[in-house]
C-alpha cells in the first residue's frame, strides 16, 4: 500500500489554480521530494495536505484513510507532520515552549513525562536547542531556528514528515547538516516528503522525486534517473 | 505561578490590602474600587490581546451586558445578586460566541471594526431599549452576599480587590498553562499553531469567552456598586478606555493591564483643570505612550530592573 495517495488534486486561490489535477502517489518510508520553480505550486500541495488551504476537487489517501476532509489540528494525532515553508517558529516563546507545543495534540494522551523524553530526544539530534532551551526562538540564528521548526515538527513523532525548503537562507555548511539530519531520520524509518530549491542536492538523496511546473506534474521517477534526464538537468540542474 | 510572579503577587496584594488604612474619607476608595472594576476589565482584554493577538474596541459592549443584565434580572425577577452576577456572565459569554464565530476569519483591523460596531450594537440596544432609555436607572441593589450587603466603600473595596486578587492568581497559571501556550503561539503564527494539533478557531472562540466574561463580571460589580447606570458609562469611549489601559500599561503583562488600569482610572482625577479638553489630554496620553513606551509601561520597568541588575 501507498504511505500518500493524491488523486486529481485541484486548488486554486480565487480563480488562480496553483495546482490541476495533481495525482502523485509514494511508498513509506522513503525521501521523497517536489522539485519546481518558484510559484509552481510546491508549498500549496504541503499546505493543502495538511488542509491548510482548502482544496477545490480530489482526494487525498493517508495510509489507505481518506484524509482529505480532516481538520488540520487533528492531522498531527494521524502521523502527518510539517516544518512550514519560513519556519514559522512560535518567535516570542522559548525554545522549550516550542518544542512543548510540537506535542501539543499528544499531551493528554502521553503526559508530561513523555513529552519530555521526546524534548530530550530533539536534544539528541540537535544539542545546541539544548544550550539554548530558555532562549526566545526569535533570537536564535537562522540555522538554530531551522533546527528548532525541524525539532518541533518531530515532537509528534510523525510517521511522515514534511518539510517546506528548509535549506533557504542558510550557509552550504548548515544546509549540509539539516540534510543529514533528514537522512537519519530517514534511516530510523520515517517517511520524508521534501520540497528543495536545490534541485541536485535533493535528488542525490531522494528515493523519488515529483516535478511540478504550474501546478501540474511535469515529471516523476527515482532520483538517479531524474538526475540522469536530459530535460532535468537543463531546467534545473543548470545544465 | 512563576516565582518572580508570586513576589510581585504578595508585595502587591499586601500594599493593597493595607492602602485603604492610610486613606481619609471614602472619595479615594472608591477611586481606588473603580480602579480595582477596570482592571478586571482590563485583565480580559490583555489576555485576548497581548496573549492571543485579537484585537477588541468592543469591550465596552460585554462591560455593558454584564452591569444591564445582572441589574434587570435583579431588580425585575428578584434574583439574589450572586445569581444575577452569573447569569450576567453567561449572557456576555453567549454574545462573545455570537461574535467570535463570523470574526474567526477576521484579523487586524477587520477584527477592530467588527468589535466595534458589536460594542456600538450593544450601545444601541440599551439606549433604545433599556429600562429609561437614554436616561438610565436605579435602585440597583447593592452586591451582597450570605446576607451580608456590601454597601461601605470600603466593605466594596476590599470585595473588588480580594476578587481581583483571585482573578489574577487564575490568570497567572493560566497564561502559563498548556492553553496559555497555544494562545501566545497562535499570535505567532496560526498556520503553525494549527499544523501543531491547536484548534485555532475554537481556541479564538473561547479567549473571546474569557474576555466577556471578565468585562462583564467588571459590569456588575460596577452597577452594583453605583447602583445607578445609564448607556453613556458603556459607549465606544469606554472601549478605547479599555485599550488605553492595556496599551499604557504594556499588552504583554498582566501587571501591565493593572498598572494601565489605575493611571487611565486616576487621570481624569488629576486632570480635572483640563475639563471639556480631557479627551484631548487622554489622547495625547495614548499617542505618547505609542510613540515612546511602545512596549509599555510594566514590561519597561521590568527592562530596566533586569539591566540593572545585570550592570552591579
Ligand atoms: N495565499 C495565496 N493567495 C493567492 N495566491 C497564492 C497564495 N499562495 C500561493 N499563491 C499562488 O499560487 C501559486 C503557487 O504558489 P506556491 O505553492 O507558494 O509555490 P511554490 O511553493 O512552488 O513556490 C503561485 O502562483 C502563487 O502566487
Ligand atoms: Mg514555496
Amino acid at each position: 500500500m501507498m504511505l500518500m495517495e493524491i488523486k486529481d488534486l485541484t486548488v486554486s486561490y480565487g480563480g488562480i489554480k496553483a495546482l490541476r489535477s495533481l495525482n502523485i502517489a509514494f511508498e513509506e518510508k522513503s525521501i521523497v521530494s517536489i522539485i519546481g520553480a518558484n510559484g509552481a505550486g510546491k508549498s500549496t500541495l504541503l499546505n493543502t495536505i495538511m488542509n491548510l488551504v482548502p482544496a477545490e476537487s480530489g482526494e487525498i489517501f493517508f495510509q489507505g484513510k481518506r484524509i482529505s476532509d480532516i481538520k488540520s489540528h487533528e492531522l498531527i494525532k494521524l502521523g502527518i507532520s510539517l516544518v512550514p515553508e519560513g519556519r514559522m517558529l512560535f518567535s516570542h516563546l522559548t525554545v522549550r515552549d516550542n518544542l512543548h507545543l510540537g506535542a501539543y495534540a499528544f499531551f493528554r494522551t502521553l503526559g508530561k513525562k513523555e513529552v519530555r523524553k521526546r524534548a530530550e530526544r530533539v536534544y539528541e539530534l540537535f544539542p545546541i536547542l539544548k544550550e539554548r532551551r530558555d532562549q526566545i526562538a526569535g533570537t536564535l540564528s537562522g540555522g538554530q531556528q531551522q533546527m528548532l521548526a525541524i525539532g518541533r515538527a518531530l515532537m509528534a513523532d510523525p510517521r511522515l514528515l514534511m518539510l517546506d525548503e528548509p535549506s533557504m537562507g542558510l550557509a552550504p555548511m548548515l544546509v549540509k547538516d539539516i540534510f543529514n539530519v533528514i537522512k537519519h531520520l530517514n534511516s530510523q524509518s520515517m517517511s520524508i516528503l521534501l520540497i528543495e530549491q536545490n534541485a541536485r542536492a535533493a535528488l542525490k538523496m531522494s528515493h523519488y522525486a515529483f516535478v511540478l511546473e504550474s501546478g501540474r506534474l511535469a515529471s516523476q521517477g527515482t532520483g538517479a534517473s531524474l538526475l540522469n534526464d536530459e530535460k532535468i538537468k537543463k531546467a534545473y540542474l543548470g545544465g | 505561578m512563576q516565582i518572580t510572579n508570586r513576589r510581585i503577587f504578595l508585595a502587591f496584594f499586601t500594599l493593597v490590602l493595607v492602602f485603604p488604612f492610610f486613606l481619609e474619607g471614602s472619595y479615594a476608595l472608591s477611586i481606588a474600587t473603580f480602579a480595582g472594576i477596570n482592571s478586571l476589565i482590563a485583565i480580559g482584554l490583555c489576555i485576548l490581546m497581548g496573549y492571543a493577538g485579537q484585537v477588541s474596541l468592543g469591550q465596552a459592549g460585554f462591560y455593558g451586558i454584564g452591569a444591564y443584565v445582572s441589574a434587570i434580572l435583579s431588580i425585575n425577577f428578584g434574583l439574589p445578586v450572586v445569581l444575577s452576577f452569573f447569569m450576567a456572565a453567561a449572557a456576555s459569554a453567549i454574545s462573545a460566541v455570537v461574535l467570535a464565530i463570523p470574526a474567526l476569519r477576521l484579523k487586524g483591523h477587520y477584527l477592530a471594526v467588527a468589535t466595534l460596531g458589536f460594542g456600538e450594537i450593544i450601545y444601541v440596544i440599551i439606549n433604545e431599549w433599556g429600562p429609561g432609555g437614554p436616561s438610565g436607572f436605579g435602585d440597583i441593589p447593592k452586591f451582597n452576599l450570605f446576607g451580608y450587603v456590601f454597601n461601605t466603600p470600603l466593605s466594596y473595596y476590599f470585595l473588588i480587590w480580594i476578587t481581583l486578587m483571585l482573578v489574577m492568581a487564575f490568570s497567572i497559571n493560566l497564561i502559563n498553562s498548556r492553553f496559555g501556550r497555544a494562545l501566545r503561539s497562535m499570535h505567532d503564527s496560526e498556520i503553525a499553531s494549527n499544523a501543531m494539533g491547536v484548534d485555532v478557531p475554537t481556541l479564538k472562540i473561547k479567549v473571546f469567552v474569557l474576555s466577556a466574561v471578565y468585562a462583564a463580571f467588571g459590569g456588575a460589580f460596577y452597577a452594583h456598586y453605583v447602583t445607578f447606570i445609564s448607556p453613556s458609562s458603556f459607549s465606544l469611549f469606554q472601549s478605547v478606555l479599555v485599550l488605553m489601559m492595556v496599551v499604557v500599561g504594556g499588552i504583554t503583562s498582566l501587571w501591565g493591564a493593572i498598572a494601565g488600569a489605575i493611571i487611565i482610572t486616576l487621570l481624569p482625577e488629576i486632570l480635572r483643570e483640563f475639563k471639556e479638553y480631557d479627551i484631548l489630554v487622554y489622547g495625547l496620553i495614548l499617542i505618547s505612550s505609542l510613540l515612546f513606551f511602545n512596549k509599555g509601561l510594566v514590561p519597561i520597568i521590568i527592562e530596566r530592573l533586569k539591566k540593572g541588575y545585570k550592570g552591579t
